[in-house]
């Protein structure tokens, strides 16, 4: 039987060598999710303690569910208000000299620096779920919006000019030149900010740790308080089934929805 | 009736400066395009031809003068400008943005700009599954549609091979004697430019630094003795302006 032939992409945007379905399931699934569990297990030793607590799969397949709604809403966002940043700082050089250092300086903040503040802010508006997500957003909003600065100077000039000359509306320009110009930048951006932003969702979701005293505010039900939780309670079973299905999760989606992507942001490339 | 003769294009004075902080580029340059004729700009790099182009078809302003364009206008870039993610079909009908025909009507006349440069099999192609020369020929497919008076062509043969672009000489030249077009053609190929058009304008030094007429019977060849004395003339004028 022949095995069906995929090519794998980098999130890099570097094409690699044709590969089969089985091979690619194998090393993007089976061995990463094996090392991550198999590191875990060895310095928790929680393969040796007794289990003295139950896990409940349902739950935790429903925080993860609840992280990433709170991540899918944040990157939504960052795209909806990250995009046209760029595209207003590349609009002309006058533009790009006022914001493009606004942009630098707002990138380099630590956002976790500001989490109490930020929590504060929510629990005064009662919207604490609000903290969590701006926290991932304002995370990725930068990624999107440089890439779209540098998608936007990829496209070459005689494009640009194109769009004007078969008089294309300003409108039909972004939507039927811009947009898919800028496919494979944000395709990339959104990568690379999705695992940003799994990186805060972990701490996002921990509010008793940031909040300031006496402020109330309880952890949100995630797969990233769980995380958390688990391990400054010692719940070792728990934190490697949470690793577990976190690094499963990440390796499913970057097989099922990442790289179809890739490999249609081809199409999108100027030569 | 006699056709009007009057020009579909002038540029009277035109200066221009891409920024007031940067140097002028064209200085006070005024010629005309007659209907129906074809006009080549050649002349060193960077002396200001294809911002002629661009000033033409309204893509940058004067910064003095006036440029008046009367006709309804098209372009061929040097790179084609072909959207990757559109087929050879889909970019043709981009065309039809601002003048839009119904999609029957589009695909009908999309399909046989494809013919008459003879890639009508490639319709359903896309930019990067064809070769330099079939893109350039979309390219110009694509400006011929909509039925426009004033074609400008940016170097369009300047990313081809010499075999090719002898082909795509011989296309445009038919074009030319076939349709009821001006065309203004900014080439770095003398010869080119001899074979094609009536007129030789010679940019260099931010202004016109000089013209010359061709009179030679079409169809011509690169190598008929009074075109190699024209193309010697013209690039004379371009050691000046260098």
């Amino acid at each position: 039987m022949r095995l069906r032939r995929v090519h794998y992409y980098s999130h890099h945007g570097r094409r690699k060598h044709p590969t089969t379905v089985l091979h690619r399931f194998a090393t993007g699934i089976v061995l990463p999710v094996a090392l991550v569990v198999a590191a875990g297990a060895i310095v928790t030793t929680a393969w040796l303690a007794p289990a003295t607590y139950t896990v409940q799969a349902g739950t935790l397949v429903l925080a993860l569910g609840a992280s990433m709604l709170r991540l899918l809403a944040a990157y939504a966002l960052a795209l909806l208000i990250g995009v046209p940043l760029g595209l207003l700082a590349e609009r002309s050089r006058r533009f790009e000299s006022v914001l493009l250092p606004i942009y630098d300086v707002m990138e380099s903040l630590p956002v976790l620096a500001f989490f109490p503040i930020i929590i504060l802010f929510f629990l005064d508006s009662g919207l604490l779920e609000g903290a969590a997500v701006f926290m991932i957003f304002f995370t990725i909003l930068w990624t999107i919006s440089f890439s779209t600065i540098g998608g936007m100077h990829q496209i070459p000039e005689d494009v640009r000019s194109a769009g004007r000359v078969f008089g294309l509306s300003a409108w039909h320009r972004l939507t039927r030149i811009t947009l898919p110009a800028l496919f494979p930048p944000l395709l990339t951006a959104s990568i690379l900010g999705i695992a940003d932003g799994w990186n805060i969702v972990i701490v996002a979701e921990t509010l008793h740790a940031y909040a300031p005293v006496n402020s109330h505010a309880a952890d949100l039900f995630g797969i990233g308080s769980i995380l958390v939780n688990a391990s400054t309670n010692g719940n070792n079973a728990l934190l490697l089934s949470a690793m577990g299905l976190l690094v499963v999760t990440i390796a499913v989606v970057n097989l099922a929805l990442w790289q179809p992507l890739l490999a249609r942001a081809e199409r999108f490339k100027f030569e | 009736m006699e056709p009007s003769r009057a020009p579909i294009l002038s540029f009277n004075d035109v200066s221009f400066a891409y920024d007031r902080t940067l140097p002028t580029v064209l200085h006070d340059v005024s010629f005309s395009l007659k209907p129906r004729s074809f006009t080549a700009i050649v002349g060193p790099s960077g002396g200001g031809k294809s911002t002629l182009l661009r000033l033409a078809i309204g893509l940058d302003k004067p910064t003095r003068g006036t440029v008046v364009n009367t006709a309804r206008t098209r372009m061929v870039f040097q790179s084609g400008a072909l959207l990757p993610w559109l087929t050879a079909l889909q970019n043709v009908k981009l065309a039809f943005a601002d003048k839009p025909t119904g999609e029957a009507a589009e695909n009908r006349e999309a399909h046989a700009a494809l013919a008459e440069l003879g890639i009508r099999e490639f319709a359903d192609a896309y930019p990067r599954n064809l070769s330099g020369g079939q893109r350039q020929r979309v390219g110009i497919a694509r400006a011929l549609v909509a039925a426009p008076e004033l074609m400008l062509l940016d170097e369009p043969f300047s990313a081809l091979d010499t075999e090719t672009t002898a082909r795509l000489v011989e296309e445009v030249e038919r074009l030319y004697r076939e349709k009821d077009m001006t065309f203004l053609m900014v080439s770095h190929s003398i010869e080119d430019a001899v074979v094609l058009a009536d007129e030789i304008l010679v940019v260099g030094k931010g202004g016109l630094q000089g013209k010359v007429e061709v009179d030679i019977p079409r169809p011509r060849r690169r190598d008929d003795p009074m075109a190699q004395r024209l193309a010697a003339r013209a690039k004379e004028l371009i050691g000046r302006a260098s």
